[in-house]
This record gives C-alpha cells, sequence and structure tokens, in this order.
C-alpha cells in the first residue's frame, strides 16, 4: 500500500491532536485518547505483526518439537499433531491464519510445561528453562504497557 | 425495564427518580455528566437543588452508579451499597454517603444507587509530577493507613454477617482462585500459557491459612481512591468486595500495574512496600506474612488476566463497543505475563 499505512496513520494521530486542542470537554478528550492510543499501537506494529507472529511460531516450535522428542506416548502423539496443524497451509501468511497457528502451539506449550515442571531429568530441566524464555520473548512481545507516570 | 439513559435524558429522568425518593416536589436537576472510567458500572455526576418543608433551600451534589448492559464484573449491586452503608461513618475510612438503591430499571433503564458526591479527583495530575515526591508519600501513607481500617474491621459487627459470605474453611485464596480461573474459562480468548503456569504455581504452593477473614475491598489502588488537598476524601469502586485474605488488598495495592517506568521498586514512585506495610499494620492491627504476600502479589497476575481478558472477550462478542474494553487486552494481557515472569523468578 503507498503511502505505506503507518505513515497515514501518523496523519490520523496529528489530526487527533488537533481535534483534541480545541476541545474542554473531558469526554470527548478521553475518546480521543482511546482513539490516539489504539492507532499508535496500529502505527508502531503494522509493519513487524507478521514478522512477530513467524518468530512466535519459530519459537514455540522448536519448544514444542523438543518436547515431542522427550514425551511418548499420547502426549508425543498430541504434540506432534499440533506440529502437523501448524505446519499445514504454511504458505497462508495472513495475521488471523497465523494467530491460529501460534495459538495451536500455544495450547501445546500448555500441556508441555505442565508436564516438564514435573520431570527431574536435566534435558526435560534444560527444556523447561528454555520454555520460560521463549515465554518471556513471547510476553515482550506483547508488551504495550505505559507506565502511569 | 425503561429506555437506556443518555446525556440528553438524564437530568430529566434523575430528577423525577429524586423527586420520589427524596419527597421534595421541586426538586431540580443539572449538571448532569457521565464520569469517565469505571468498567463496571456507569458513573453519572449531577447537581440537586431542592426546598426543604420550612423553605430551606438544599443543594446537594450526587452520584449515580447504573448497571451496565456489559460489564468487567460480574457484581451485586446490594453487596456494594450495603457496604457503603455499613461502612459509612467509620472514622478511618473516608465513604460517600449512600442514599437511595433501585433494583428495577423504569427509572433510568437499568438498576442503580445513589450516593453522596464528595470533593477530590482520583488521578490529581500534579501527583505525577517529579516535584510532588514528598505529597506523593504522603497520600501513599494515607492509602494503606485507610486499607488497614478496612482489614481492622469484622464485618459482624457492622451488620455484615448476613451480606458477605466467608469462604467455606478458610480457604479464601482456593475460593478467589477459582473464581479468577473460571472467569478466565468463560472469557476464553486462547490459550495463556503464563497465567496458566502462574495457577499451577499458587496451586501447587498454597499460601498458609487466612486468620483471620476480613472485609476486602478487591481493587484498592490509586485511581479508586478521591484526593482533595492533601486528604484521601474517600474509596470508591467497592464492586469486587468480599470477605478474604486481608493481604489480598495489600497485593493488589502493590501490583505493578500500579507503579512507575522509572522506579518499579516502589508503590506509586513514592513509597517503598517496607513502608506501605508498616503503615497497614498500624491500623489493621496485624502482623503480614510474606510469604502469604508473596502468593497474593503471584495471584494479582492471574485476576488481573482475568480482567483483562474479559474485557477483550465482550468487545469480540459485540456485547460493548467501548474503545477501552477493545484495547484493555492489547495493551495489558502482555505486560501482565511479563511482570508475572518476573515475579515467578524463572527466568535466566
Amino acid at each position: 500500500m503507498r503511502p505505506n499505512p503507518p505513515l497515514v496513520l501518523q496523519a490520523a494521530l496529528k489530526t487527533l491532536e488537533e481535534v483534541a486542542l480545541g476541545q474542554t470537554d473531558e469526554q470527548v478528550l478521553a475518546r480521543l485518547h482511546g482513539v490516539s492510543t489504539l492507532l499508535s499501537i496500529l502505527q508502531r506494529e503494522w509493519d513487524t505483526c507478521a514478522s512477530n507472529l513467524l518468530d512466535g511460531i519459530a519459537r514455540y516450535g522448536d519448544i514444542v518439537r523438543r518436547g515431542s522428542l522427550l514425551a511418548d506416548g499420547d502426549r508425543r502423539e498430541r504434540l506432534r499433531r499440533a506440529l502437523d496443524a501448524v505446519a499445514d497451509g504454511s504458505s497462508d501468511f495472513r495475521i488471523s491464519a497465523l494467530e491460529i497457528k501460534l495459538d495451536q502451539l500455544r495450547g501445546a506449550v500448555i500441556e508441555l510445561q505442565a508436564w516438564l515442571e514435573d520431570e527431574e531429568g536435566p534435558t526435560a530441566r534444560a527444556l523447561l528453562a528454555d520454555l520460560w524464555q521463549a515465554e518471556h520473548e513471547d510476553a515482550l512481545t506483547e508488551d504495550r504497557n505505559t507506565p502511569l507516570w | 425495564m425503561g429506555s437506556p439513559v443518555d446525556s440528553s435524558t438524564f437530568a430529566d429522568r434523575a430528577a423525577t427518580y429524586l423527586r420520589g425518593a427524596t419527597g421534595a416536589p421541586d426538586l431540580e436537576v443539572s449538571n448532569a455528566r457521565k464520569i469517565i472510567g469505571g468498567a463496571s458500572r456507569h458513573t453519572w455526576s449531577v447537581d440537586a437543588r431542592w426546598n426543604e418543608d420550612g423553605g430551606s433551600p438544599q443543594e446537594h451534589g450526587l452520584i449515580f452508579r447504573l448497571d451496565p448492559p456489559s460489564s468487567l464484573l460480574e457484581s451485586n449491586r446490594g453487596t456494594e451499597y450495603s457496604l457503603y452503608r455499613a461502612l459509612y461513618g467509620n472514622p478511618g475510612i473516608p465513604l460517600p454517603e449512600p442514599l437511595f438503591i433501585e433494583d428495577g430499571g423504569d427509572a433510568l433503564g437499568m438498576p442503580f444507587f445513589v450516593m453522596r458526591r464528595l470533593e477530590g479527583t482520583p488521578w490529581p495530575l500534579e501527583l505525577f509530577l517529579p516535584a510532588s515526591q514528598e505529597r506523593r508519600q504522603s497520600f501513599l501513607r494515607q492509602m494503606f493507613r485507610i486499607l488497614g481500617s478496612i482489614a481492622a474491621v469484622d464485618h459482624r459487627t457492622v451488620g455484615l454477617g448476613d451480606v458477605l459470605v466467608a469462604p467455606p474453611g478458610d480457604d479464601a485464596w482456593a475460593v478467589e482462585l477459582e473464581r479468577w480461573e473460571k472467569t478466565l474459562h468463560d472469557h476464553d480468548l486462547g490459550p495463556m500459557p503464563v497465567t496458566r503456569a502462574v495457577i499451577r504455581e499458587l496451586r501447587r504452593n498454597p499460601p498458609p491459612r487466612a486468620t483471620p477473614i476480613r472485609i476486602v475491598h478487591g481493587d484498592y489502588r490509586v485511581g479508586n481512591v478521591l484526593f482533595s488537598g492533601d486528604a484521601l476524601t474517600a474509596v470508591l469502586d467497592w464492586e469486587m468486595c468480599h470477605l478474604g485474605d486481608p493481604h489480598e488488598d495489600l497485593a493488589w495495592s502493590f501490583a505493578r500495574n500500579w507503579r512507575s517506568g522509572t522506579t518499579p521498586e516502589k508503590i506509586g514512585n513514592a513509597l517503598d512496600p517496607a513502608e506501605a506495610i508498616a503503615e497497614w499494620e498500624t491500623t489493621s492491627g496485624l502482623c503480614v506474612n510474606l510469604e502469604c504476600l508473596r502468593w497474593w502479589q503471584l495471584f494479582t497476575h492471574v485476576k488481573a488476566n482475568a480482567i483483562w481478558t474479559t474485557a477483550a472477550y465482550e468487545f469480540s462478542q459485540g456485547k460493548t463497543h467501548e474503545l477501552m474494553f477493545g484495547t484493555m487486552g492489547w495493551l495489558l494481557i502482555g505486560s501482565q505475563e511479563k511482570w508475572a515472569l518476573e515475579d515467578l523468578g524463572v527466568l535466566r
């Protein structure tokens, strides 16, 4: 899309700022602030949204793959099914499709993690440590909190 | 149920209701405005004027708290109103005077209760300026002394024995954890591995049994209290109030959500947790158990994410078009999980 959406969103934010300058009604100002927050997030993440999701899929995909090698029986089967589901339609890069894949892996991660937490072996411990790190990177990608002051 | 109110009709409909409730046929309402924020109830402020029987003019600011069509929380209006009635007048707990409760929807389109309006603001801008460090510290000390006063109240002695239900077997932690886990389950927007890991950790390592069980405000923080001048003038928003472990309120008020970006180790950018605890212990007459406090601090991540998820879910389901509900999940869930991982102490 030309001009690129972040640039257009920047103009929209500037417009909102100008509208807000003339406002004294705190209801209206609060609503403008809400719209401005939303547009800011979209502007910031437009370019990186798909690649962040692909990074998340790769990160959790690696964890689940390692988990599937460590687990056995039904658990191994379920973890493999999650990996297979993510591999299907791998050329679909719509944001909604990528989010579904990431959620499939997150679901598998929940099962894997609950199991690993009760495992004692060094391989399981190492995988659990890496899993915590993967979750931290996932959280950092989604960390949009603005401190109050 | 009457039709919903809006800014063009609120004053007239509130006046009609208040004439009946007060018995003052000449009562007039002006300056009706919806107050921003408040995701669990809709809040309106009005000025009401009338003449007493003897002719003396009365003028009062009133607050209407209306049940919204969609809410972040399933809360009981009657319980919240009873709380205000029971604790109003307690010298250590500043509250607005509760006046009327209306369980029907004829008057304003939905049930509501009415309180007297108190002076003050929940977000005094000067409080956030670096130069206000001392004042901020003073406010925060007041906040924790008041929270201690709430924890000092035995609910049975203030007429709440039949209103609030004590957790069975004093398992306050289990009741609350189940409640918020269910909230997450009922508003499922996708798997949340970190929040699930926190829930497992909380179950594996429960806190020491809560003694005594006390009134828990449920959402005690800056934003839910009013400041005016140098005083904290009111504790508001009791919709999550319940009986439980008083550490719960302390932990919630310590949450990372209400801290600053520059000095996250201090509460409100000004007060060390140890100082807050000391203030709380002075008025509560209780001693903080740090192990217990840590459990409840970890629990705040579950509760907070359940609230943010509920907002996102309600928005996704089209039950509300409030922008705040739509953006809450975007803004807060990831941050909450980041803080949870830091508090779990599992990162390399």
